[in-house]
């Protein structure tokens, strides 16, 4: 039998489907955080597009075949200029299609271009959609995918650097009133006969909001005790260390937004380098100090698609003397960064593998990022467009790369004290701008620590001198890894680390050092990468075999001087300066190579550095170091998945509760109403009635015996007199009828 | 008051069946069906083999209500005055006197009503309807009550008549009563070695009883809902994909009096659904004609009508 070709509309139906949208948008949400995605706003079209299309059409097959086109359409206005109806676009698609399905099959997926990727990815997600819309919406059935989203969003927010708060909370919102909504309709459709229609409609939609908001609201403000066992991601990292002390494990990595907690030394190999030079090696570097730690507020970033044809001047240090550094790194094992990393400042990068990578270069921060070959691009300024209507624009891929290995060409300077003294405060405006920025949550007292430790300098050079000196070597602060506390909320990580904790590792040292800098009016900003590393071999020629380990990871303090550029300085106690130092000051003849700083085996477990890799999710307790063990997990999960088979086991037993309840609501006279509440008992304990079936086929189809089957005899008698036969029940007969229901109500059980 | 009326006739109807059951073992159904039929001033059609109890029960439930009994054995050559009565010209009065024919009684058995020719089918079956037999222009009024059982042998193909659907529809019910089981043919044999029980029978209700009987039961109560169910399943039947000619609207009317008979026979002053299932069978079964395709596929009336019925949704008011 064909079905009409339009769904008729049921606001109820529309209303979950608008509480589910959102939903599936908190689904989303962490894309745009953890990978690359830009915009979600074509996913977000393409949901709500296919929810609609279910939602009006109930042709399954027309309503494939518009998702389809719309797919299209949303590849066509993402990637190309060429006129839609002429079609030679989709040529294009199925070239692309046909160039990167093997690579499909071979599981090389990176090679694949942007255009399939993105019309596979909206494939599925069109398909995955209409599945889930299916399931939740066409089967009114929303606990299990409102219990999936939150079991998603907590995994995100325990194992990744995704704060999922926030997303927990709406969903949680967002999907108990999916739940009623969906409940609502199907209690719509049993309670069709009711009367009271449209009370019973507002007060059904109005009680779970309401109980939402309480329970919400409550939960919000409401007094919370720390969590009471460990996070997991720690906990199963300590697994792996023989301390028993579970910490966070050392090593380099991108988000910086918030520092502080202890961690673990990691050994894990990260590059072998060939250089003739051992010194620090530079990843990026950050402006923005928030109170809490470093992020990058401004970048320019340079497209650099054939890297092996590049030549970089002068980014860091001009009118420099420089020396010239050689070196080949070759990443091994797991730890590969799709970061450049470089000694001194950069001027050639070649002999690298895999070859297809480009890079994207922020001229801001010097930072090199690589990407997975090219893109085409599709130009979205207006005035771009006009100009050049048919051109596409060809880009580093939205794809990171990690590289196996590369040679590279570098300059480190050979700072002349000299010519630092007489650089001046003469900043230009764009770097007074970004890089003397402070939060405003920034205690005075750092800023009068600063004028302080500063007060004999004169020149920039001088002070900068001093507070790093202060740092290193007035032997108030404690190199410390393991027991560091993390600032408190509202406290700043700076201010902590100086007048409360005085102990840190070479984030606190070098953001302290920048902080203070900035407090006083020259600009700095924070660096980090790799230590130097162990030298592993020498040869005859001067270049040495260097290993660097994660624990090697490292920050440090970058310092603007006028006509120089950026000069990096050491601020950590324990390590020493990333640069030479011609000290022409006191001794102009004196042009020694000072030895780049030596650091010898017996310390390197004290002098060794890093930083922290999951930072947000340290409790107190973890840094207070107690261990917990297996039980505190495993308890409470089994506790809840016991619960949950006993809750089904045991939903007939509830039900029937429920409706038992729902009984002793009704009055006296509603003696029909009772029955049919009663029916429904019956339904949930035996089986439920047939269409067609009269009650008292019903009734002698149950399996109840004696008493209770007279009963229900009497009743359904009762119930058909009134019924069928119109007839006024007396008030005794009701009072014995009202009775013996209740008793039998009570009887009955699963 | 109502009360009272129907728990009075419920006595009277209970003793009836009891009484018809002494000569009729084991066919309690049939008998109830067959009460409610006059009970709704409808008729009765039986399909049988020869030698079940067919007379029997229609010589009984006339003893028991102490009407006038005939029997026609239809024939091909019975004509049609033979069944309604002649006029005769007395030669001493010079006048036509009217001679009344076996209809003019309070309980006919026509018995292998489909062996006559048409013509004398069609007699009978238009006095059954109108209650009436007119004769050379003069009406002359059938007996009150007046209770037709036909039967009609299913095996006997040969030269027979078969009955047009609309004499069809003229039937209220239609039954079947089956050959008795060991044990109650055992009762039957112990029961007819003496006198034959039909003999000793006595009269339960007299007619003027019976006639106050039928009016009580058109007057129980039958609600929207119940209503609805009756159309709800007749307008299935003509919708139905399998049916070639469904229930018309006179079967619905007779699935409705019957309804309200049978609640009575129930001692009841209103007709539940159930009442409506019971009797569905017997009313549907000879007013659908199902399509030859059907047919062949091996589908039946008693199978449709029970699907009809399985899938008809049970009023709850």
């Amino acid at each position: 039998m064909a079905r009409p070709f339009l769904r008729p509309f049921q606001p109820l139906e529309w209303a979950a489907a608008f509480l589910f949208f959102w939903l599936l948008r908190e689904w989303l949400l962490p894309l745009n955080a953890l990978t690359d995605t830009g915009d979600l706003g074509e996913f977000l079209v393409l949901i709500a597009g296919v929810l609609l299309l279910d939602l009006l059409v109930q042709w399954r097959w027309f309503t494939a075949i518009i998702k389809l086109l719309g797919i299209f359409t949303l590849l066509y206005y993402n990637y190309f200029v060429t006129p839609f109806w002429e079609l030679a676009w989709l040529k294009a698609v199925a070239a692309r299609l046909s160039h990167d399905l093997p690579f499909l099959f071979q599981m090389h997926w990176t090679e694949m271009s942007l255009i399939s990727r993105n019309l596979l990815f909206y494939i599925l997600l069109a398909a995955l959609v209409s599945l889930l819309a299916f399931l939740v919406l066409g089967h009114k059935q929303g606990l299990w995918f409102v219990f999936l989203e939150e079991a998603y969003l907590a995994t995100l927010d325990t194992f990744m650097p995704y704060d999922a708060d926030g997303s927990i909370m709406r969903t949680l919102v967002l999907g108990f009133m999916l739940i009623a909504v969906l409940h609502l309709q199907s209690m719509g459709k049993l309670a069709a006969s009711s009367k009271s229609k449209s009370f019973r409609f507002w007060g059904a939609l109005l009680a779970p909001l309401l109980i939402i908001a309480i329970t919400v609201g409550l939960a919000y403000a409401g007094p919370k005790k720390a969590p009471s066992w460990p996070d997991p991601v720690a906990y199963f990292t300590k697994q792996q260390a023989d301390n028993t002390v579970y910490m966070s494990k050392v090593g380099y990595d991108n988000n910086d937004e918030q520092l502080g907690g202890p961690f673990i030394q990691d050994n894990t190999p990260v590059f072998t380098a060939i250089s003739n030079e051992r010194t620090y090696w530079r990843g990026d570097s950050k402006d923005m100090y928030t109170g809490k730690g470093w992020q990058k507020a401004v970048s320019d970033r340079e497209a650099i698609l054939k890297p092996n044809e590049y030549t970089w001047t002068d980014q860091l240090f001009e009118n420099m003397e420089t020396k010239e550094v050689h070196a080949t790194l070759d990443f091994h094992g797991e730890a590969k960064y799709s970061t450049i990393f470089y000694p001194g400042q950069l001027t050639k990068l070649d002999h690298y593998t895999p070859q297809h990578a480009t890079i994207l270069y922020d001229r801001i921060s010097q930072s090199l990022d690589i990407r997975n070959g090219t893109e085409m691009y599709r130009i979205r300024s207006r005035e771009l467009r006009e100009q050049q209507r048919q051109q596409q624009v060809e880009k580093p891929s939205a794809v990171r790369l990690k590289l196996n290995n590369y040679r590279l060409t570098a300059e480190v300077p050979i700072l002349s004290e000299k010519n630092m003294l007489e650089a001046g405060t003469d900043y230009p405006a764009s770097i007074k701008q970004h890089y003397l920025q402070l939060p405003a949550t920034l205690p005075p007292r750092v800023k009068q620590l600063a004028q302080q430790i500063t007060q004999k300098a004169k020149t920039p050079y001088e002070k900068v001198q001093a507070v790093s000196t202060y740092l290193r070597n007035s032997g108030k602060y404690r190199y410390e890894t393991k027991d560091v506390p993390i600032p408190e909320e509202g406290q700043d990580f700076v201010d902590q680390f100086l007048f409360e904790s005085y102990r840190g590792y070479c984030d606190h040292f070098s953001t302290s050092m920048a902080v203070m800098l900035r407090t006083i009016g020259i600009p700095a900003r924070w660096v980090k990468g790799f230590a130097p590393g162990t030298s592993v071999q020498t040869e005859g020629d001067g270049t040495e075999i260097i290993e660097v380990q994660n624990r090697d990871a490292h920050s440090w303090v970058e310092v603007y001087f006028p006509n120089y550029g950026w000069i990096p300085f050491e601020a950590t106690a324990t390590f020493s300066s990333p640069i030479r130092i011609n000290h022409d000051l006191q001794n102009e003849q004196q042009q020694q190579n000072l030895p780049v700083p030596q650091l010898n085996d017996q310390d390197r477990d004290s002098v060794s550095n890093g930083r922290l890799e999951e930072l947000e999710a340290m409790t107190d307790t973890a840094a207070s170091g107690q261990s917990h063990s297996w039980p505190f997990i495993a308890i409470p999960l089994v506790a809840a998945i016991a619960g949950v088979i006993l809750l089904w086991i045991k939903r007939r037993h509830l039900l029937v509760w429920w409706l038992r309840r729902q009984l002793s609501e009704y009055q006296e006279e509603q003696f029909t109403q009772k029955y049919q509440v009663l029916l429904k008992m019956l339904e949930r304990i035996f089986y439920t009635r047939h269409e067609g079936e009269t009650l008292r086929e019903y009734v002698n189809r149950l399996s109840v015996s004696g008493e209770k089957r007279q009963d229900l005899w009497y009743l359904t008698q009762m119930y058909e007199r009134v019924q069928y036969g119109t007839k006024q029940m007396e008030g005794k007969a009701r009072a014995i009828a009202n009775k013996i229901l209740e008793q039998l109500s009570q009887q009955l059980k699963p | 008051m109502a009360m009272v009326k129907v728990d009075h006739s419920r006595e009277v109807i209970e003793n009836l069946i009891d009484n018809i059951e002494k000569v009729l073992i084991g066919k309690r159904h049939v008998i109830e069906m067959s009460i409610v039929a006059l009970l709704a001033r409808g008729h009765i059609l039986l399909e049988d083999v020869p030698g079940v109890g067919k007379t029997m029960l229609v010589r009984s439930l006339a003893r028991s209500i102490g009407g006038e009994f005939k029997r026609i054995q239809f024939t091909p050559d019975l004509l049609p005055t033979d069944v309604t009565g002649v006029s005769i010209f007395n030669q001493r009065s010079l006048e036509f006197e009217f001679r009344p024919g076996p209809i003019f009684a309070h309980v006919i058995l026509a018995d292998e009503i489909n062996r006559t020719s048409p013509k004398t089918q069609s007699a009978l079956l238009e006095a059954m309807e109108e209650h009436s037999v007119t004769i050379d222009g003069t009406t002359y009024p059938l007996n009150q009550p007046f209770f037709v059982m036909a039967t009609q042998n299913p095996l006997e193909y040969e030269g027979t008549f078969p009955l047009p659907e609309a004499q069809l529809d003229r039937f209220l019910l239609q039954l079947q009563l089956g050959y008795p089981t060991p044990e109650q043919e055992l009762t039957m044999l112990t029961r007819l070695s003496g006198q034959h029980p039909i003999e000793s029978l006595e009269p339960i209700v007299s007619v003027e009883e019976l006639i106050q009987l039928q009016q009580t039961a058109a007057l129980i109560q039958v609600s929207e809902g119940i209503k609805e169910y009756v159309i709800r399943l007749c307008q299935r039947t003509r919708q139905h994909s399998n049916v070639y000619l469904g229930v018309s609207p006179r079967g619905t009317f007779a699935l409705y009096r019957a309804a309200q008979a049978l609640a009575l026979v129930r001692g009841r002053d209103y007709v539940i659904p159930d009442d409506v299932k019971e009797l569905t069978p017997f009313i549907f079964k000879h007013r659908i004609i199902l399509k030859p395709e059907a047919r062949l596929d091996g589908m039946t009336t008693e199978r449709l009508v029970e699907g009809l019925l399985a899938d008809t949704r049970v009023p709850m008011n």
